[in-house]
Parts: structure tokens; sequence; C-alpha cells
């Protein structure tokens, strides 16, 4: 489910009902998010719609957005869903980089977020050894056995974000805490 | 074309355009500019240019993008009356 379409060739759907073309049954098109004036009285006042292009004939299809707060089963409706027809390729220059100073911020935590988890004895203090060792993986590993980076060069981020949810899973605050 | 005075029968990639709501055959013609939302700004704003056809019969409005293949539009006009 989507919040908004984005203007790129695609097949979409409105309450899992994918959209096909009235006039010659294709069913890729491009959305657009349109608005006209609405009738006065009302000061800058505009009616948002979609108008959606299909790519095969250039016919024009209007619609809105139907999602609504469903009130009988408590939950909110999403109607919109897209699925682009190319996927967008990520630009080399568009991966995540850090900078060396970056690095050595994020393994002063990791090392802070080991000894907390040390200190509740959540982990064993081998890990301690491991991360003076620079063995950031195997650590990583310990809380997710089939875990491999997602980028090595971020190797240092991914082990703090491991390390981070659990704790917050580890929830060491106790209730009587709060009183 | 900006404007097409008269009455037509259409044709866009070589099937006769029906008014979805009476069936009629018969339309006026006329180019329409719709604004797009802007979501980023400082973006020029983005017009589509439509061609709309009011069904002579209901007034039902039907709108298409022309489309141009090696310089022909795929949309046909054949004037039936002024």
């Amino acid at each position: 489910m989507v919040d908004y379409f984005e203007a790129e060739e695609s097949r979409l759907f409105i309450f899992d009902k994918p959209l096909i073309c009235h006039f010659c049954s294709h069913d890729v098109f491009i959305p657009y998010e349109t608005y006209q004036d609405v009738e006065k009285p009302g000061i800058q006042v505009i009616f948002v719609h979609y108008m959606a292009i299909y790519q095969q004939c250039g016919f024009v299809v209007e619609f809105g957005d139907a999602s609504r707060f469903d009130a009988e089963r408590n939950v909110y409706r999403w109607a919109l869903n897209q699925k682009l027809i190319h996927e967008r390729p990520v630009a080399e220059g568009s991966l995540p980089m850090l900078t060396e100073e970056d690095k050595q911020a994020q393994k002063k935590c990791i090392y802070a977020a080991l000894q907390l988890l040390v200190y509740h004895k959540k982990v064993s203090e081998n890990l301690l050894t491991m991360f003076q060792a620079g063995q950031l993986l195997d650590i990583a590993k310990v809380f997710d056995a089939s875990y491999e980076w997602h980028y090595s060069h971020m190797a240092t981020q991914e082990c703090l974000v491991k390390l981070l949810v659990e704790i917050r899973n580890s929830n060491f605050v106790h209730k009587d805490q709060f009183d | 074309m900006v404007r097409r005075r008269g009455i037509y029968e259409v044709h866009i990639i070589g099937k006769p355009l029906v008014c979805l709501f009476c069936q009629g055959k018969k339309f006026t013609h006329r180019e329409v500019y719709v604004k797009v939302v802007n979501h980023e700004p400082g973006v020029q704003k983005k017009k589509l240019t439509l061609q709309s056809f009011t069904c002579a019969n209901c007034g039902q409005e039907l709108k298409f993008e022309e489309r141009k293949q090696s310089g022909v539009s795929d949309i046909q006009y054949v004037q039936v009356s002024d």
C-alpha cells in the first residue's frame, strides 16, 4: 500500500483491484496528481485527484484516493497500491558513505552498548574481546546467526544497529523504577 | 491543434471512440491543460496537455493524451457536421 502515487510507468491497484483501460484494455500507465479549482466561496481551495494516462492509447482516467478509516473493524483501509514497471537502479553516488569520524564515533557507541549488555548479563564478556579484535561481523552474528553485511563499508553502523535493537528488546527498565 | 470547430467522429489507435455513458459516437473537441500538483518546491510547474472530447449527445467528457508514431498522430478526426 502506498500513501500517494509516483509519476512513473506502473500498474495501479485500488483496493487490490487492478486499473484497466476502458478503451484499450491495457494496464500500464503514468499517474499524475492534478488539481482543479473548486466552486466559490473558498479562497485558494483546490480539489486534488489523480489523472492516470494509459501508455498504449493515451486514455485518461480520473480518480481520487478512497483510503478511509473503517470504524466497524477499527482499521485504516489504504486504497492505493502501485507497482513500478522499471525498478529504479541505485545510483553509484547515492550509496551511503561514512566518514572516518563517523566510524570512530560509532565504534565508541558499540563499545558502550556492549558494556551495557554485559553489565545486564545479556551477553558474555567475550564480546568485549571480540570487539577489541575488530570482529564486528561475529558480534552481529551473536544476535542473528545468518547475518551478512548489507554494505561492508558500513560495518560499524550495521553492528551498532544490531546492538541497539538488542538493547531495546531487552527492556532493562523495571516497572517499579517508574514509581 | 488547439481547437476544432464542429462535430467529429474520432478514432484512437484505429478504434472508434464511443461515449462510455450513452454510446454516442459524435464529439466536440477542445485541447485542455491540466495542472499537476507540485511536490518539490522550486521545480517548474508541470502541465498535462490533453485532448478533451465531449459527447455531443450527453455531454460526457473523455480525455486523451495525444501520441505520435513516426510523425503520425494516433488520433484521427472525421468531421461529420459544423
